[in-house]
């Protein structure tokens, strides 16, 4: 399989800010679940899942050749945002408490939202150019 | 004097930002002044480290010192990674970029430290 070097180029950029933002969510959330501990309500719990698969998002984009593991990780990232963003507004009692998705990332500068509609741009700029210097064979 | 050190920290990333987002936007790779203002952001975020723990009795008596110290060393340890990731691509303005968001991502640390430090809840 021709690596297809997500970690090049801007994707060095993206890398680093999911890096930051990998940093920011994990930390946040321990806190969180920590403080909260036996107990933690859902919107931690979710925060806390959220930072896992922003965590293996970065790994899988800095490796520069773990093509499907970043699809799919930002994809879910993609997912988690629109539907927790959709339900924190129809649910505003349990959503109390804030997650990294809650009003599809607005706590956090709508960063959560943007930043897999980057990552999925990215990844498919990156597949293209590498399917063009492997001469056709795909590797998504 | 943690303040004030806080303080500095924040100018220091500041110009760090500011300097690596003219370069980036110029599309020039690292250079020099870039690599020096990134070491001197490195050792006054140790000095910051080392102070906060030792002061931290002077802070707001409601400072949750645990957090206050996950910030502290966090910085310290982020910075090298956010380096050896930019340093990889020293040919390209992508590396300078990389510091950038680094620096970005350190101020707003640094300002969540100062509110810390005065007793807001973190």
């Amino acid at each position: 399989m021709p690596g297809s070097r997500t970690n090049a180029g801007p994707g060095r950029i993206l890398v680093a800010v999911y890096g930051v933002f990998a940093l920011a969510a994990t930390g946040r959330s321990i806190m969180q679940v920590a403080q909260s501990w036996p107990d933690p309500p859902l919107p931690y719990l979710l925060s806390a899942l959220a930072a896992v698969v922003y965590v293996i998002a970065t790994v899988a984009l800095a490796m520069g050749d773990r093509l499907r593991v970043a699809l799919a990780t930002i994809g879910f990232e993609l997912l988690g945002v629109l539907a927790v963003g959709t339900w924190s507004y129809l649910d505003a009692d349990r959503f109390h408490d804030k997650t990294v998705w809650s009003h599809f990332g607005q706590g956090y500068g709508y960063v959560p939202l943007i930043l897999p509609i980057l990552g999925l741009l990215w990844l498919r700029s990156s597949a293209r150019s590498s399917t063009r210097s492997a001469g056709g064979s795909r590797s998504v | 004097m943690f303040l004030p050190l806080s303080y500095l920290l924040g100018a220091a990333l500041l110009a760090l930002a500011g300097y690596g987002a003219f370069l980036t936007a110029r599309g020039r790779a690292i250079d020099n002044a870039l690599f020096y203002l990134l070491c001197a952001v490195e050792v006054l975020m140790i000095l910051a480290l080392v102070l906060g723990l030792v002061t931290w009795n002077e802070a707001d008596a409601q400072m949750n010192k645990g957090v206050f110290a996950a910030y502290l060393i966090g910085m310290v340890i982020a910075t090298p990674i956010a380096g050896f990731w930019a340093f990889a691509d020293r040919e390209t303005r992508w590396g300078t970029g990389v510091l950038v968001v680094a620096a970005t991502g350190l101020l707003v640390m640094t300002v969540r430290l100062v509110q810390l430090w005065g007793g807001y809840a973190g």
